[in-house]
């Protein structure tokens, strides 16, 4: 059996402007012919009269007078990706002229224009996004009248929640992982045991398997010999995401510069894109509390559980908010902090993870426009065609120089830092981690 | 003074015009294209022709830019009160005229009555157009019957009793259409 949600009550409607205007003109043409006794007035006065006449000839016909359908308003789709379309529909009765209006949101684009239409009992909305995270569709303000405009009735319906996902970008970079800490996964271990590279041939001792043993090497030397392997393993990857602000694009960057809070999201989704398709556990930490911890998991549904968090975020509000700390991680943890590198505590966090031996990558997603240099001309700039007195471009200039000094005590720490530019941006730091682990190490004391 | 503080604000006004949509565009210069086509035929010896026509005039004038601006207004009723009263005055009234007036103040009437169910930049889709077309076709029918009734009955010469049955037939006209709640 199925169940229906309750029906709303009816709206009731009430006489407009309009119809209080044709009434009062169509029986004062009436009654002026009366009094001066000249029927020809009726004939300017009757339209009107005959307008307002069928309003309510039409009203009671359809019963309106004790309210008509009550507007339901629904999302076609509540997930979408960034630059997907999502379609609100708006529905009534149909003779009922529905008009909706949806206030302009940042980041989304809206179909009519200006999110504002009106229809035959039902009408459609289009909402394009452009970028993630949370777009909240109304409060919705929705008109309801007759077929002449002449009763009607406003109300306004709850917002409705659209959530937009981080476009799926792939990782252009390699899998491998400088200390795989699973049980059995892809990127190569140092630890000998069951895989398919092999690490030495030795002699055979009791417990290797028979299948291992190497016959060509047996026959030349004598002795039973097999083949060692080094052991497969999948690893622990967590993303540290600083959204503990947002930072602007500078005013002089296009309309697509990304945020801060965008290149964030991105690097984190293709992060977690990449080693989720290679089989690692990866988790989520969030030291701004934006999008909320997501614990470990592996394959799509973890992928699935990652991006809808990532969706839920809301960017509307644009305050500072509290940092949280992350205390402990398991030694070997492949980490990477996405972070633009200003707050006090997300430099803290990373020297907490570096502390307890997770392999940490910084990715930085400052946008590259703040604190450009090269605009600056020695005299103050104009924004918009207006002069600003607080030398914004100028304290953001200075703010990046200052930056410098710790994204190169992070670099001496061990702890590679590399801008956020896209899918091919790990690569390198990526490849120079995997490189290292055959390097000669010095033990920490 | 900068000549840029006084362009700008009449650059922004006139940027702002942009976010006006197409629908209402339309509506709007109907109604009052219509109404000044009412105030026209009303007044067929010019606008300014006399004092009174020339307050008919500025009358219907103000509340057209007032309605343009708020199709909603309750000042909107000033300019077809103001075209009844200036009908109401001349003698020489013909039934084509009359008519011709009744019909230009409905349809600049239904416009203004539409324009004011969206906001500014709000625009009609297809199915809307055809509801409202729809409405006003059937109120034109009977604009029709009725107009052919009255002219048909204007020949019959009715007693002075007929007076006080106009009247009390117009207050009953009046107490059935008037709304009663806002």
């Amino acid at each position: 059996m199925t169940s229906h949600p309750p029906q709303p009550p009816p709206v009731r409607t009430g006489p407009s402007a309009a119809l209080v205007r044709a009434a009062v003109i169509g029986c004062a043409a009436v009654g002026l012919a009366v009094l001066v006794g000249r029927p020809v007035l009726i004939l300017a006065g009757l339209p009107l009269l005959a307008w307002a006449l069928v309003a309510l000839a039409r009203r009671l016909a359809r019963g309106e007078e004790h309210g008509v359908a009550a507007p339901h308003a629904r999302t076609t789709r509540r997930t979408i990706e960034e630059g997907g379309t999502a379609a609100v529909t708006l529905t009534t009765a149909p003779g009922v002229l529905t008009a909706a209006t949806i206030p302009m949101r940042a980041h989304a684009l809206f179909g009519p224009r200006h999110g504002s239409a009106a229809g035959d009992g039902s009408l459609r909305l289009r909402v394009t996004a452009q970028r993630w995270g949370r777009i909240r569709i109304g409060p919705m303000h929705v008109l309801v009248t007759d077929s002449l405009g002449a009763f009607r009735s406003q109300q306004q319906l709850p917002a409705l929640d659209i959530q937009v996902m981080p476009s799926s970008t792939v990782l252009d970079a390699p899998v491998e992982v400088p200390t795989p800490i699973g049980v059995s996964g892809v990127h190569l271990s140092r630890r000998r045991g069951d895989g398919t590279a092999l690490s030495e041939v030795r002699e055979f001792r009791p417990g290797d398997r028979l299948h291992r043993i190497n016959w060509r090497v047996t026959n030349r030397t004598g002795k039973l010999h097999t083949n060692a392997t080094f052991t497969e393993q999948d690893t622990e990857v967590l993303i540290v995401t600083d959204t503990i602000s947002d930072i602007s694009p500078a005013p002089w960057s296009s309309d697509e510069a990304p945020t801060s809070l965008d290149m964030t999201i991105r690097a984190t989704s293709a992060v977690a894109r990449h080693y989720l398709t290679a089989g690692d556990r990866v988790s989520l930490f969030d030291i701004g509390h934006l999008i909320g911890p997501v614990r470990a998991g592996t394959g799509p549904r973890q992928l699935r559980v990652l991006t809808d968090a990532l969706a839920r975020a809301g960017r509307q509000d644009g305050r500072t908010r509290t940092a949280r700390r992350l205390r402990t991680v398991r030694p070997g943890t492949l980490t990477v902090v996405c972070t633009p590198l200003l707050h006090a505590e997300a430099i803290g966090q990373i020297g907490v993870l570096v502390a307890h031996g997770a392999d940490v990558i910084v990715v930085d997603t400052l946008p590259p426009s703040i604190g450009d240099v090269s605009v600056l001309r020695g005299k103050a700039m104009r924004i918009d065609s207006k002069i600003s007195d607080r030398f914004w471009p100028e304290a953001w200039a200075l703010r990046r120089l200052l930056r410098e000094t710790t994204v190169r005590e992070l670099r001496e720490a061990g702890v590679p830092v590399t801008a956020w530019d896209g899918p091919s941006s790990l690569a390198p730091v990526l490849l120079s981690l995997s490189a290292a682990r055959s390097a000669p190490r010095m033990r920490r004391s | 003074m900068r000549l840029g503080g006084l362009v700008d604000p009449i650059a922004s006004r006139l940027l702002d015009l942009q976010s006006v949509s197409g629908t209402q565009w339309v509506l709007r210069l109907t109604g009052i294209a219509a109404m000044v086509l009412a105030l026209l035929t009303t007044l067929p010896a010019g606008l300014f022709s006399n004092v009174g026509a020339g307050i008919v005039s500025l009358a219907v004038a103000l509340a057209l830019i007032v309605q343009f601006l708020r199709p909603d207004s309750d000042l909107g009723l000033l300019a077809p009160a103001a075209i009844i009263i200036a009908l109401a005055g001349q003698g020489d009234l013909t039934m084509l005229r009359a008519t011709g007036v009744g019909f230009a103040l409905l349809l600049s009437h239904a416009a203004f009555a539409l324009a004011a169910t969206i906001p500014v930049h709000g625009v009609f889709e297809r199915s809307a157009w055809l509801l409202g077309g729809r409405g006003l076709l059937l109120v034109l029918a009977v604009s029709v019957v009725g107009s052919l009734v009255v002219a048909a009955l204007s020949g019959i010469q009715f007693g002075s009793w007929m007076l006080v049955l106009g009247v009390l037939a117009v207050i009953a006209l009046f107490a059935t259409v008037l709304p009663r709640t806002r």
